[in-house]
């Protein structure tokens, strides 16, 4: 479909990937099509992700322990009762992974929803109607592009101060860029094509063009596109945290747990980094796998 | 109305009987985007006559599909307008603000594309398209909508349509698809139905198949229909009035009789003759 899609698939499932459109071959010539290859990753995905929710919601009602609890057994080893075991304040880190969930997947969720929605409406806007409004959007946008992502996060964090919603607003600014200009890419390059003439020539006006009848079969390659930056986003607000500049000092999230703990790797308290580190790859690896199978799942055409 | 137009200079072509629905009168421009600024259309003039087929035959680049953009208002927005009108009942089309126009689109004068596949929307169903056309200018709710477009693929006689209003455009050949696009065009219940190239890409049979239920409909109801072509047997068997174009002007214009059995331009007599081939072989 675009380039995007099949590099999403080209991450997650390099062998699979063509195996779902009609070139599947002379030889193979079945009644039915087989499910597409992208189904299984795709199940995992979705099921790893609800797994994240689920104990998201169920760290507001209950952990083994006191997330915030300092003062018990210092560094015991996983095991029982602690779980994922205890790191240098006596917390245990079972309950702290947990309670982190909500954090990480609150922040990478909001960020990437309000950047996708401003950055495509933004992005259908200058794609379709060009001119002074593409020239001006896309100026705008190459000046915050203009600094290296990361860092520019991590400025203006530190200029606006910690704190969640900081984060998120500053997440979904830093992402709204490639949102934008795929969404803009997407309807460039169908704006020409005869159904939007065909939808100008039966009295649609232009934005009912471009965002009813352009915009919609953009959806897969977006939504795509979404799932991976998601999870780049999980691992840029993973890496404030790290850095110490994401949250308030002390509010459990994996990357100041793992940073909390990275003393221990080399004195052989390992689990302290470690299961915190498994939640982001765990997170991440899902929301590729999402990512994979998404864009397939919007076009008509590949649906069964 | 009806005082007014008789007033009109109807008979532009020798077509005394019927008063036309639409004239282009003197109509002419450029692209903007071309070096030279070459005109493309040279003061284009010919009528539509109310209730009859008018074919308008040329080769490719002759101008006749950017004169029927230019009938919506939807030609590229490179082109410019240096001479001339076209009124549509009387009015200038180019004078008419935006909000006036969509009304008139789809719903008093509609066009069929030449790729059918192409001008329908991939990620919805042809049901949805169609009512969605509905909706728009009728304002009917999404059940009429849907009846309507049911009784639209009725129309155009593409069999089972209660099935076929769920289904996408990739599942419709192109010959069905071109139905679906007539029965889009004419759900509103135009008056006057533009047809750019509708059967260039079709099987000679399909061919047949869709410019018979054109005729069809058109004799059936008081449609006006601009049939633009290449095919000079459909013109002889199907239409009223011919208009000739060639590289941005029109050379000729008549009933279709006069144009095919006493061709005036030596162009029209080239084409003919090419056309006869054709038919021979």
């Amino acid at each position: 479909m675009t380039p995007t899609t099949r590099s999403a698939a080209g991450v997650a499932e390099p062998s699979g990937s063509g195996g779902d459109t009609e070139t599947a071959g002379p030889v193979a010539k079945t009644r039915r099509r087989p499910p597409p290859a992208g189904a299984l990753g795709f199940r995992i995905g979705v099921g790893l992700l609800a797994g994240y929710l689920v104990v998201a919601i169920i760290s507001y009602f209950w952990t083994p322990f006191d997330p915030l609890g300092v003062g018990g057994d210092v560094l015991v080893k996983p095991g029982t009762p602690y779980l994922f075991g205890t790191d240098r304040l006596g917390e245990d880190v079972f309950s702290r992974t947990m309670v982190a969930t909500r954090y990480d997947l609150a922040i990478t969720v909001a960020s990437v929803a309000l950047a996708l929605v401003l950055g495509t409406i933004l992005g259908t806007i200058g794609g379709y109607y060009g001119k002074f409004w593409d020239g001006a959007i896309m100026r705008a946008i190459e000046t915050f592009n203009a600094f290296p992502t990361l860092l520019f996060a991590m400025l203006i964090v530190s200029a606006v101060g910690p704190g969640i919603l900081n984060i998120i607003v500053v997440l979904a600014f830093v992402g709204l860029p490639s949102y934008l200009r795929l969404a803009r890419a997407e309807v460039m390059s169908r704006k020409t094509w005869q159904f939007a003439e065909a939808a100008r020539m039966v009295g649609c006006r232009s934005w009912r063009v471009a965002f009813r009848h352009l915009l919609p079969n953009s959806i897969g390659p977006l939504l795509a596109f979404t799932a991976v930056n998601a999870a780049w986003v999980a691992l840029i607000t993973a890496s404030l945290g790290y850095l110490g500049i994401g949250l308030q000092p002390g509010v459990p999230e994996w990357g100041s747990m793992i940073a909390n703990g990275q003393d221990g790797i080399i004195t052989g308290q390992w689990w302290v980094s470690f299961f915190p580190g498994m939640a982001i790859l765990g997170m991440t690896g899902s929301l590729y796998l999402l990512g994979d199978g998404l864009g397939d799942r919007f076009d008509p055409r590949r649906r069964r | 109305m009806s005082a007014d137009t008789a007033f009109d200079p109807a008979a532009r072509h020798s077509s005394p009987v019927r008063e036309p629905i639409l004239e282009i009168d003197n109509y002419g421009g450029y692209f903007s985007t071309s070096a030279d600024q070459a005109p493309v259309l040279k003061g284009i003039t010919y009528s539509l006559a109310r209730g009859a087929i008018t074919a308008i035959v040329g080769e490719t680049g002759s101008g006749k599909s950017l004169t029927a953009l230019s009938m919506l208002q939807i030609q590229p927005a490179s082109f410019v307008r240096t001479s001339g009108r076209i009124l549509f009942d009387g009015q200038d089309l180019a004078e008419l603000d935006e909000r006036t126009l969509r009304g008139i689109r789809g719903a008093r004068i509609s066009m069929v594309f030449q790729d059918a596949r192409a001008a329908l929307n991939p990620i919805f169903t042809v049901g949805r398209q169609i009512a969605d056309v509905c909706r728009l200018h009728q304002g009917l709710s999404r059940n009429e909508a849907r009846d309507a477009a049911i009784a639209a693929l009725r129309l155009v006689h593409i069999p089972d349509p209660e099935r076929r209003v769920r289904q996408y455009p990739h599942e419709f050949s192109g010959g069905m698809a071109q139905r679906v696009m007539i029965a889009m065009a004419l759900v509103c219940k135009p008056e006057l139905l533009i047809l750019d190239e509708p059967t260039t890409g079709l099987d000679v049979t399909i061919q047949a198949e869709i410019i018979t239920l054109i005729t069809e409909l058109c004799r059936e109801s008081d449609l006006t229909t601009c049939l633009i072509t290449h095919d000079l047997g459909v013109v002889a068997e199907t239409c009223d009035y011919a208009v000739v174009m060639r590289r941005g002007e029109v050379l000729e214009t008549g009933t279709c009789e006069q144009v095919l059995t006493a061709p005036r331009h030596e162009y029209t007599q080239q084409l003919l003759a090419a056309s006869r081939l054709v038919d021979n072989a």
